[in-house]
């Protein structure tokens, strides 16, 4: 029942004649004697895999590179954490993907296997299109090959993610952190809290929906009391910008829903980059997000940024349980924000304090359920 | 015949605990869990925290056979500034009643709420247990029935001992039913040795003894001694040392609802 029988037969075609490139083999022991990046933890290296030579990249590919010449990352964060110093002439094991960090560098993935940029320490291959003043060239590298499984299809992080999970009922009181941009102290103050919660006699899990792979901020979560921690890596992504916000919402649902899993008392959210920046904006404006979490901490850089990011969330219809960051840091910025908001800064200790940090938790759906 | 697919049989998940400060008195703090299938006129289960302030994880280790019973938690937030001897019920030095400020948060709690707390079954761990004993020998009208696990020392049935070690002097008079309220004693079998947070002195050691099982094998003797409720009793919960994650482990929240007569099963 073909309606277009000229139009299916060519297909055939091009299944049937053209050649699969297998590619070259690929020695496991060359696989491990590489440095490999924290991106690439989920992917299990197996006998028989290969190398290709040639072809177009996608996000999540992984890619066996060459140092070219060293620039602004000198080290490789290990998937377990450890920061390798690298040399020219090393093997790295990264992923492909953009970059959006307007301290550091923007990036693009590149169209070939040509020479490209080291973007990010926790392992992540790009074209950097623009960076910070402060930047130092990024660290060139030259990719080897991508690698490829026994059949000669490329590995990609997306084949060894978690399930996209649907959040249904749960239990867990979930918090999310945001910021003023990027080093406003979102990861310090979702730690913070998560000290709190467990020195409270709390379980937390912590998860990181969005931002470039890096062990730095899941560490840090680990050794605030976590008892578990994922990350936007651990459903595929090196990064997550320049993903369409679908997919961007769907991988922030799935993190919430698969932490909320573990038996958790409370969950706490943290979101890449400035609330300002377009996917981050895109969430939090999401209803779907905004119904999944019960409130949000926001993490402010200065006095201003403190009483426009909160004044934004609060237009979107965010619970704001409190404001902290690296405006707390400064005494003086802490009394022009609280000035301004009409209400107190929260500082580090506050948030690390086992009585405080379940008020500001559980204070958030108060409103909500008062008979 | 219709086949019938079996589907595991899953409880309600368990509301989540609010944290709530009664209006116009905002040293009054308490973290509340409704159930979601609350009776009309249900009593509430009253859990007080011990020394390190962990009222919300007392409510949440509670929540699920509280959720399964309809029986709603009430955990009030003693916080160290206003209320650092909250256990003795008088603070001294901030000058704050404790027993006062749970007054409040049980009418807050009706009005705002529809919670019924003219009856409570209260249950206090370790400095929370201290409360709740001394709570119950005050307010004794209010009291249906008190469970104090772990508590460090007790107030004796002994008019001529003064608070908080006997009844004289007390911050409020001894309500004339405090005999008849049940006192179900909850200690842990490991709990024979000395911890940082235990009070000694000779004249406590020498009353009640010089650990948490002895002073509760103590005070459950001078209550019958005195002749005061014979529904009282006393649980030792094996293998548990004092710490509340390790009495949790071990049946704490079973045997609570149990000895409030509440199985939890409804």
């Amino acid at each position: 029942m073909f309606q277009d029988v000229g139009g299916f037969e060519p297909q055939l075609r091009v299944i049937d004649v053209l050649p699969r490139d297998r590619g070259e083999p690929l020695g496991r022991s060359r696989l491990e004697a590489a440095k490999r990046a924290f991106t690439t933890r989920r992917v299990e290296f197996v006998s028989g895999m290969r190398l290709l030579r040639t072809g177009a990249p996608q996000a999540g590919d992984l890619v066996l590179a060459r140092i070219a010449s060293l620039g602004q990352h000198q080290r490789l964060e290990s998937p377990h954490g450890r920061r390798a110093q690298l040399y020219e002439g090393d093997e790295i094991v990264v992923a492909y993907g953009e970059r959006y960090a307007p301290d550091q560098f923007e990036a693009i993935i590149p169209a070939d296997l040509g020479r490209c940029d080291l973007v990010a320490g926790g392992g992540v291959a790009g074209k950097v299109l623009s960076s910070h003043a402060r930047m130092k060239r990024a660290t060139r590298i030259q990719p080897i090959g991508l690698i490829a499984d026994s059949f000669g299809r490329p590995v990609n992080l997306a084949q060894h993610a978690l399930p996209l999970r649907v959040l249904r009922d749960r239990r867990q009181q979930v918090i999310a952190v945001a910021g003023t941009s990027m080093n406003a102290g979102k990861t310090t103050t979702a730690a913070g809290l998560i000290h709190g919660l467990s020195r409270a006699g709390l379980k937390v899990a912590a998860t990181k929906v969005t931002g470039t792979g890096s062990g730095g901020d899941v560490w840090s979560m680990i050794d605030a009391g976590a008892s578990r921690v994922l990350d936007f890596t651990d459903m595929g992504h090196a990064s997550t910008a320049g993903l369409p916000h679908e997919r961007i919402e769907a991988v922030a649902l799935s993190l919430i829903a698969h932490a909320a899993a573990e038996g958790a008392d409370a969950v706490v959210v943290e979101i890449a980059d400035g609330v300002l920046q377009r996917e981050t904006a895109a969430l939090l404006a999401a209803p779907a997000f905004r119904a999944a979490i019960d409130g949000l901490l926001f993490a402010a850089g200065d006095a201003l940024g403190a009483v426009g990011g909160r004044d934004w969330l609060l237009a979107l219809g965010h619970n704001v349980v409190g404001v902290s960051g690296l405006v707390s840091a400064s005494p003086l910025a802490t009394r022009e924000a609280e000035v301004a908001m009409g209400q107190p800064v929260l500082l580090l200790d506050q948030l690390r304090d086992p009585v405080l940090a379940p008020q500001l938790c559980f204070a958030a759906a108060a409103t909500i359920d008062e008979a | 015949m219709t086949a019938l697919a079996l589907v595991p049989h899953r409880d309600a998940l368990p509301p989540r605990p609010l944290f709530l400060r009664c209006p116009g008195q905002p040293e009054r703090e308490y973290y509340l869990l409704l159930p979601v299938a609350m009776r009309p006129g249900a009593e509430p289960l009253v859990l007080v925290h011990g020394i390190s302030r962990n009222a919300p994880e007392l409510v949440l280790r509670f929540a699920e056979l509280a959720n399964r019973a309809g029986v709603p938690l009430i955990a009030p937030l003693f916080q160290r500034e206003s209320f650092g001897q909250y256990q003795q019920v008088l603070d001294q030095r901030a000058g704050q009643r404790s027993d006062l400020a749970l007054l409040d948060i049980l009418d807050d709690a009706a009005r705002r709420f529809g919670l019924a707390t003219g009856r409570i079954a209260l249950f206090g761990f370790s400095g929370g247990a201290q409360f709740a004993h001394r709570f119950a020998l005050l307010h004794a009208h209010r009291v249906r029935v008190c469970v104090p696990a772990s508590a460090g020392w007790y107030t004796l049935p002994d008019p001529a001992l003064a608070w908080p070690l006997g009844l004289a002097q007390s911050p409020a008079s001894v309500h004339p039913d405090a005999g008849c309220v049940p006192f179900h004693l909850i200690v842990g079998q490991r709990e024979r040795g000395d911890d940082e947070a235990l009070r000694h002195s000779p004249e406590l050691d020498a009353l009640q003894g010089s650990n948490r099982r002895a002073r509760a094998r103590a005070w459950h003797r001078a209550l019958r001694k005195a002749g005061w409720s014979l529904e009282s009793s006393l649980t030792v919960l094996p293998r548990t040392r004092h710490n509340f994650s390790c009495a949790h482990r071990n049946g704490l929240v079973e045997t609570v609802f149990r000895l409030i007569g509440q199985q939890g099963t409804e």
